[in-house]
């Protein structure tokens, strides 16, 4: 058995070789859609990487408060969109200070985004992130400054701190301490430039490259109803998290008189819900890439089958000398199999290529894993079977005497 | 084989093949009913359309009979399985076409190691078995010609050792000298007489009367009936190859034979399955070099020597 399987495979390949150019165009076929999934699973790979990468970094002791609307609205595209964002939320600056009093909290700090114009010297910028906060959002996430230094209520009230790459939209260089501009009729100086991070997707939606950070307690005294999306919250070290996630419940309920429109979160999963809407645009953007990898194989089908037609009378002399209908079958299995394989292992350097590629002009870098090697070799393997059993059934049920009889 | 009638090695009884139904049918063959003895060398003949090549098919298990029975080498193989008939015809049966049949995408070599793949060898004892027989047929320099590169006559004599190579019990011929010219006929017939004076049993369908000279025995065939049975043979001085294996005896050490005289039984090689030693045997000693019949003799000697088994998977 051993002997045979090893013959049939030499067999296939024997063949596939004398049909180079035919070979090479159908596994072609299955390279496009193997090269495609590879590609989107290694770009979608890179960005989680980059996501899982910010939100690895220190956060096994951080805490989320968010605001919550009950178990039956938090849908599971609510939980992709981040809807609450837009919401209105019922967190308050009265929360942020209870959260503070809890033992084992290091800090705390609020975000309150909003999309507004400044002026600069009566020129307007639109579509600004203005970041409301408190000084502990740089403890909190671990911000560095490139100049300057950090809001400090204590200091002056008006101040901002400014992204790397807003600082070079708006003032056109990085050094951009002292300059001031204008939002809500409130001139603002700039006490300081963050440094650039390059991390747009994080857990807080913010992008701090492009934000302007301003006090909380400054902002609500011009801003009526100031919207807090989520309170970060630094416990003193990782095995506080949850004793203080139940103490800032407790207090956060015993504030709120009861209401429980609010959830406190912890660990990587909850602390970015983009991750969850990305491996469902990458399991999506498969799905339409596997697309191509039937039109691959249906190109298998179709050369397999011009295959047994064109050497039935093989086929007839094959089984005349001995050869069983399994083994015939075998054999055209063999060589489908072989056939996609090969266009599998040439679609995953493809798309490896490619995704170097794309990368260079992308701030991620391609996600190398088993898991796509293993998938796509599965994939190939089934491809290979699927498409190739029918012709590999047909050229099996060939009659031999009529097999025989057949001229070309 | 412990079968008592020993010498018969296929039996057809009754054997009918039908085509359509009703008012469209038809008989290939009609109670057919044909006892082959090992070492014959049968030729069947008739005009076309009636049943030969179908009688050879269903002898070769290409073919199913719709009714009868067809007992090949001791065994019932009118119901066996379509695996079972396709090992048999691996190992027990060698088919020779008029077409001459190769597959055109394999070197010689392969061509004629096509059965033994079927049969379960491993490449290179494939290859080595095949080198064999073609150094016998003298097409060893043309080993990997393509089959195109080779004439009618070398493509026939290729399918020849193609069917001798698994030992089978049987060779079927069908009009192997049909696309032939009379010169490349004679050859091929003589390499089919020798194959035939090794104890090979063969069954042949020609057209040609000429041929008949060198069969044993001539079946008429007429609308799927026997017509005429002619032996011309009797059936004991048929060639007698144990199971009706090819007895290849090769001379050693000059490849000169006529120079050469037996010196001793060690000089002498016989190989083959049940060759028995105590018995005699009829040797044919030829020149390894000239294809041409007229340099053959044949010699009568003893052999004591043991034989070397086929190293052939027979089970």
């Amino acid at each position: 058995m051993k002997y045979l399987l090893n013959t049939h495979f030499h067999l296939a390949l024997d063949n596939l070789r004398q049909n180079r150019g035919r070979t090479f165009l159908s596994a072609l076929g299955i390279a496009i859609g193997v090269a495609s999934i590879v590609l989107i699973m290694s770009l979608t790979g890179g960005v989680n990487n980059l996501i899982s990468a910010s939100s690895s970094k220190n956060n096994a002791n951080l805490i989320l408060v968010r605001p919550s609307f009950g178990k039956a609205e938090n849908s599971f595209i609510d939980g992709l969109t981040n809807s609450r964002q837009f919401s209105k939320s019922n967190l308050t600056i009265e929360d942020v200070k209870t959260i503070k009093k809890v033992k084992t909290v290091k800090s705390a700090a609020p975000i309150a985004i909003s999309n507004s114009a400044v002026s600069i010297a009566g020129k307007v910028y639109q579509n600004n992130t203005i970041v409301a906060t408190n000084n502990d959002l740089q403890d909190v996430l671990d911000l560095h400054l490139k100049n300057g230094q950090f809001l400090d209520y204590k200091l002056r009230e008006n101040v901002a701190v400014v992204g790397y790459k807003t600082a070079m939209s708006l003032f056109g260089t990085p050094e951009a301490i002292a300059r001031t501009f204008t939002y809500n009729d409130k001139q603002f100086m700039v006490v300081g430039v963050l440094d650039e991070m390059n991390d747009p997707i994080n857990f807080n939606n913010v992008d701090f490259d492009n934000s302007i950070l301003i006090n909380i307690d400054f902002a609500s005294t011009f801003e009526s109803s100031i919207q807090i999306q989520q309170i970060d919250v630094r416990t003193n070290t990782s095995s506080d998290v949850d004793s203080a996630v139940a103490k800032i419940e407790k207090k956060l309920k015993e504030l709120k008189n009861g209401d429980e429109n609010f959830e406190v979160v912890s660990g990587n999963s909850n602390l970015h819900p983009a991750g969850s809407m990305l491996s469902v645009i990458s399991g999506m953007l498969t799905l339409v890439a596997s697309i191509s990898l039937i039109v691959g194989g249906v190109g298998i089908m179709n050369i397999m089958l011009v295959s047994v037609s064109e050497r039935t009378r093989e086929i007839g002399i094959r089984k005349a000398v001995g050869a069983s209908s399994s083994q015939i079958m075998l054999q055209f299995l063999f060589e489908s199999l072989i056939l996609s394989v090969i266009g599998g292992i040439m679609g995953f350097i493809f798309g490896y290529i490619f995704a170097f590629f794309i990368s260079l002009v992308s701030p991620f870098a391609p996600h190398i894993s088993w898991q796509i090697l293993g998938l796509t070799g599965a994939t190939s393997l089934l491809v290979g079977i699927a498409f190739g059993i029918y012709p590999a059934i047909k050229a099996a049920r060939k009659d031999p005497i009529e097999s025989l009889k057949f001229y070309r | 084989m412990s079968n008592q009638d020993n010498d018969t090695i296929i039996e057809l009884k009754a054997v009918s093949k039908r085509y359509g139904f009703g008012d469209a049918e038809s008989y290939a063959l009609r109670n057919f009913d044909l006892k082959v003895k090992r070492g014959e060398f049968i030729m069947i003949m008739g005009p076309s359309g009636c049943g030969k090549t179908t009688l050879l098919n269903i002898i070769g298990l290409l073919d199913k009979a719709s009714s009868g029975e067809y007992i090949l080498a001791g065994k019932d193989v009118s119901r066996v399985s379509a695996g079972k008939k396709a090992r048999f015809r691996a190992k027990e049966i060698g088919f020779i076409f008029q077409n001459f049949n190769l597959v055109p995408t394999l070197p010689i070599i392969e061509n004629v190691s096509l059965p033994l793949i079927y049969a379960g060898y491993s490449k290179t004892r494939r290859l080595r078995m095949a080198d064999n027989i073609l150094e016998h047929f003298h097409l060893r320099e043309r080993e990997y010609y393509m089959p195109y590169q080779l004439s009618g006559g070398q493509q026939q004599r290729v399918a020849i050792a193609r069917s001798l190579i698994s030992n089978p019990s049987i060779i079927l011929a069908d009009e192997p000298t049909g696309n032939l010219d009379s010169r490349n006929s004679h050859i091929i017939m003589e390499e089919l007489r020798e194959i035939h004076s090794m104890g090979n049993t063969i069954i042949m369908v020609t057209h040609n009367p000429a041929l008949t000279t060198y069969a044993t025995r001539v079946i008429n065939m007429l609308d799927g009936e026997i017509d005429t049975d002619i032996k011309t043979v009797d059936d004991s001085e048929l060639p007698k190859g144990g199971k009706g294996e090819k007895v290849s005896v090769k001379v050693l050490p000059s490849r000169d034979p006529i120079k050469m005289e037996i010196q001793s039984e060690s000089d002498v090689v016989v190989s083959g399955d049940n060759v028995t030693t105590e018995e005699d045997a009829d040797v044919l000693i030829m020149p390894e070099e000239k294809p041409k019949a007229p340099a053959k003799k044949t010699a009568k000697k003893t052999t004591k020597k043991k034989s070397t088994k086929k190293k052939g998977a027979k089970k």
